[in-house]
């Protein structure tokens, strides 16, 4: 358990660091990492871990500035999060929290108007390597540079790299979750 | 390339090689636009990264150690989470354990017997102490110490705790890779007693008040 704790703690503080005080990240760390272990053990622990570990960290981050703001002594302890989608599905999210794009009309229509922010060997790169949940294919991104420069390697300056894929999906993802965040905010 | 590029560029490499960059480090490089958009990016990157390689040397003495520990008195106690709980809200509230006990102990009019106060405190955070036998006036002083309501704590201490198959082998693993905080661990008193070894005949209002709940 240790090892699963340890090899994403990283980029859990790093998440919380970007949203609240320095004084306060280790608490909030501590609370992630409990709901997160609580979850494991007890088998409610769902859907891709990065994602799922990534609303926790949003929900305790929720939950730090609704006490900051509220009575402490009416904030749940974190043990009574169970069944809490419901109450923290929208709390707290980033504008560069893209993953929650649904499926329904409205989302794909988003996820179009992000595609076409790209160049047309970028969309390629976003179609082959891009999430799954977002509609798209998900591929290793060394499998996917091969691909592109297989097959639009002459319109390319260098050859695509895995580096240079995981950084289109990575702005893909920011284009995203910030129009996202512009629809949410009217 | 842009700056933001090059730094995002450097951070994925460093990643992708198996190292373990600090991405604050790369972002505080960056001031303004540029700062949010690289911090931006490496969030995003991190949804997609892969995960880092273990490292159980600096597990060790993380915020996330202490969680771990917790968790694995948690899982072979009798005191539900709160041996999950309690360490976490000391450390919020900046209590050591030993003001923690003072500042309970006076609030229960048992100023004078704070050693046993502190002795079943301590059961109650190591799992050794069942919480339904402990009366909801000990728990609402605990919560206004520790600024939560008592109601909640109780709750914490009779909730179920996760028990998949992997509870025994969870605990042993976090007993390898955790040690507590010591910040917050001072004047912690011995393998607690307070109750096991009184006789009957001897039982009193600290008892009473730590094991006397739901009691004939």
């Amino acid at each position: 358990m240790g090892h699963l704790i340890d090899r994403y703690r990283d980029r859990v503080r790093y998440w919380v660091w970007r949203k609240v005080p320095e004084s306060d990240i280790d608490d909030v760390v501590s609370a992630v990492t409990e709901s997160a272990l609580k979850s494991v053990l007890d088998g409610t622990a769902t859907g891709q871990y990065v994602k799922w570990l990534r609303t926790i960290t949003d929900r305790r981050i929720a939950d730090h500035f609704r006490r900051a703001e509220g009575d402490p002594k009416m904030e749940p302890l974190p043990e009574e999060h169970r069944g809490d989608e419901e109450i923290w599905g929208e709390a707290g999210m980033a504008p560069d929290h893209a993953d929650d794009v649904v499926s329904d009309l409205a989302g794909q229509k988003l996820i179009r108007a992000a595609l076409e922010h790209f160049n047309d060997v970028h969309q390629l790169v976003i179609r082959l390597a891009g999430p799954i949940e977002l509609g798209f294919d998900n591929r290793p991104r060394k499998e996917v540079a091969e691909i592109v420069n297989d097959q639009v390697g002459d319109q390319l300056n260098d050859p695509m790299t895995d580096v240079n894929v995981y950084k289109i999906i990575s702005r893909f993802r920011q284009h995203l979750g910030r129009l996202r965040f512009e629809e949410d905010e009217g | 390339m842009s700056e933001v590029d090059r730094l995002l560029t450097e951070y994925i490499e460093k990643q992708l090689a198996g190292e373990r960059p600090e991405p604050r480090a790369f972002v505080e490089k960056l001031e303004g636009d540029e700062r949010g958009e690289l911090a931006e990016l490496i969030d995003a990157y991190l949804m997609d990264a892969p995960a880092d390689p273990w490292d159980p040397g600096a597990l060790q003495n993380s915020p996330e150690a202490a969680v771990l520990e917790s968790m694995g008195r948690a899982l072979k106690g009798e005191a539900g989470m709160l041996p999950a709980v309690l360490p976490r809200l000391r450390a919020r509230a900046k209590l050591r354990r030993d003001q923690v006990v003072a500042a309970l102990a006076e609030s229960l009019g048992l100023t004078g017997k704070t050693e046993r106060v502190g002795a079943y405190y301590h059961q109650l955070e190591f799992g050794d102490l069942p919480a339904r036998g402990v009366k909801d006036q000990v728990f609402d002083a605990l919560g206004s110490i520790l600024g939560v309501s008592g109601a909640g704590l109780r709750r914490a201490g009779e909730a179920p705790v996760p028990s998949s198959g992997d509870a025994g082998k969870g605990a042993a693993v976090y007993a390898r890779v955790a040690e507590p905080d010591e910040r917050f661990n001072a004047a912690a008193p011995g393998k607690a007693t307070a109750g096991e070894t009184r006789a009957s005949g001897d039982w009193d209002e600290v008892d009473e008040l730590f094991r006397g709940a739901g009691r004939g």
